[in-house]
């Protein structure tokens, strides 16, 4: 997964975007965080942030654990399209990077 | 360092989550005894932030019916025009009422809280879309929702502040909206700046029209509207089907008292018969500490998914040491089943989790009968799976 696109729907332009992706060790951080070949953004300064997942109330169950990690981080959390419209989750952070949920949850909580 | 041991403490305590009672198996380590495979599965779903892992299950259910009768091949790559919309699946909470049976009809969603059965869901579904077709899922799109940045929730359903957000637009709506009740392009003119301004932040696709006539009704109604627009309802984005299908569930009623080996040899049954089966279960790490004994006692931590296939694996290097696995299609995201050794899991520790419960074994009868193959495999490598 050295290069990944996906397929976002943008709330402005109500058009899908094209995102493109590359693996950082074990996280999948979209391309608009390396710059100058490094990682510089939000989504790459939740990797270091040891936060814990946020306690969920009033419901009977358990919901996708990584997509809700991303409120913990205050991202908001997209499902975004992949190849033969597969579904993956992202955290989408207020600077416009991303990072696939699951990346910086097992990245938290090791897997 | 006391404060160092009370940080440690937390840090453990946070540091490794469990596997919510899906336990992986790397199937290369094993040699297959016995296998059932239920041929053209569809395309995972993800359910997002929301809580609808029952509806995305439900949803899988009926887009492999889907496939079987049109003839889609492969199911996982079938047009998303040709697939269910779980948003819509997701209105179908609540129980119907006699002789109202038609979309029109129905309520729409009534929840809050999330959570709710495969097989209430399915049942609901079904019977509407006897009458008036499923919303495909081109149309209602599961992708398109989003929250302003660093706010909760940003999902389809049930995620709590977003809806009191919205609540909060509704009520100011409704009450403008009635206000200007007996002027119709006043009120048209209302439906476009709440469009253009409150609504901005979230993909909806309706004209005014249907706005104003979503604020002049309930809040369900308008909830409705925001998930599956009315447009979405009517020919040509719904799909129909000509055969009967109708929701069964394994044990059928609390009565039914069954042992985790009659659940396992149901849901080889099913897979026998070329069904998807759902299994819902208790998906809370440490179910030992208390000790949790019922679907009531797991309360905030239950969780629903499709099973595709079943396999008998035996240890290569030890062939009397054998397990039952199944391969379940989960509703957390397509990277979910790749770290997971592609959704293959312990069996029966799997199935203990249902604690046996009625209707927690639940999938769609009817349809093309399709042929039935079982096989004794030959070894499993990397490529089997």
């Amino acid at each position: 997964m050295a290069n990944i696109s996906y397929k976002m729907y943008d709330l402005k332009t109500k058009k899908y975007l094209n995102v493109s992706f590359e693996k950082k060790g074990k996280f999948v951080i979209s391309k608009n965080c390396i710059k100058k070949g490094k990682p510089s953004c939000d989504a790459w300064r939740a990797v270091s942030k040891r936060i814990a997942p946020r306690e969920r109330k009033n419901t009977a169950v358990l919901g996708h654990p990584a997509a809700q990690y991303c409120f913990a981080h205050k991202a908001e959390t997209r499902i975004l399209i992949g190849p033969n419209n597969t579904q993956d989750d992202f955290c989408l952070f207020k600077d416009g990077s991303l990072i696939m949920s699951w990346s910086l949850y097992n990245g938290r909580f090791g897997k | 360092m006391t404060g160092l041991y009370l940080f440690s403490l937390v840090t453990m305590s946070i540091s490794s989550l469990g596997s919510n009672g899906l336990n992986p198996v790397r199937l290369m380590d094993y040699q297959a005894k016995e296998e059932i495979v239920v041929r053209n599965p569809p395309r995972g779903l993800s359910q997002g932030a929301s809580n609808i892992c029952y509806t995305v299950t439900a949803t899988l259910l009926l887009n492999h019916k889907i496939c079987q009768e049109k003839g889609i091949s492969p199911c996982s790559e079938a047009k998303l025009a040709d697939q269910v919309s779980q948003n819509d699946v997701s209105r179908f909470q609540v129980p119907l009422q006699e002789n109202k049976n038609t979309r029109m009809e129905y309520p729409g969603i009534l929840y809050e809280d999330g959570g709710g059965g495969v097989a209430s869901v399915l049942y609901n579904t079904l019977a509407i879309a006897k009458s008036s077709g499923f919303v495909n899922s081109d149309c209602a799109r599961n992708d398109i929702f989003a929250a302003k940045t660093g706010e909760e929730a940003a999902a389809v359903v049930s995620e709590e502040e977003e809806w009191k957000k919205i609540k909060a637009i509704y009520e100011k709506g409704a009450k403008a909206v009635k206000e200007k009740e007996n002027c119709y392009e006043c009120g048209l003119e209302y439906a476009a700046g709440i469009m253009k301004d409150e609504l901005k932040n979230y993909k909806i696709k309706t004209n005014p029209e249907d706005l104003l006539l979503a604020l002049s009704g309930s809040f369900e109604e308008f909830k409705d509207i925001l998930l599956v627009p009315f447009e979405c309802q009517v020919d040509p984005n719904v799909i129909r089907t000509k055969n009967d299908l109708h929701p069964q569930a394994y044990p059928k009623s609390v009565k039914d008292k069954v042992t985790t080996e009659e659940m396992m040899n149901k849901i080889k049954s099913i897979l026998m018969s070329q069904n998807l089966t759902s299994l819902s279960f208790c998906a809370k790490d440490d179910i030992k500490n208390p000790k949790i004994t019922s679907i009531v006692g797991c309360h905030g931590n239950m969780h629903s998914l499709a099973i595709k296939a079943y396999k008998k694996i035996c240890k290569k290097n030890d062939p009397n040491s054998c397990r039952e696995v199944v391969q379940v299609q989960n509703s957390w995201g397509e990277q979910w089943q790749k770290d997971n050794e592609n959704g293959w899991v312990d069996a029966i520790a799997l199935i203990s989790r249902t604690f046996n419960e009625a209707q927690t074994v639940v999938w769609i009868d009817g349809g093309p009968a399709p042929q039935t193959k079982t096989s004794t495999p030959s070894p499993v490598t990397a490529s089997a799976y």
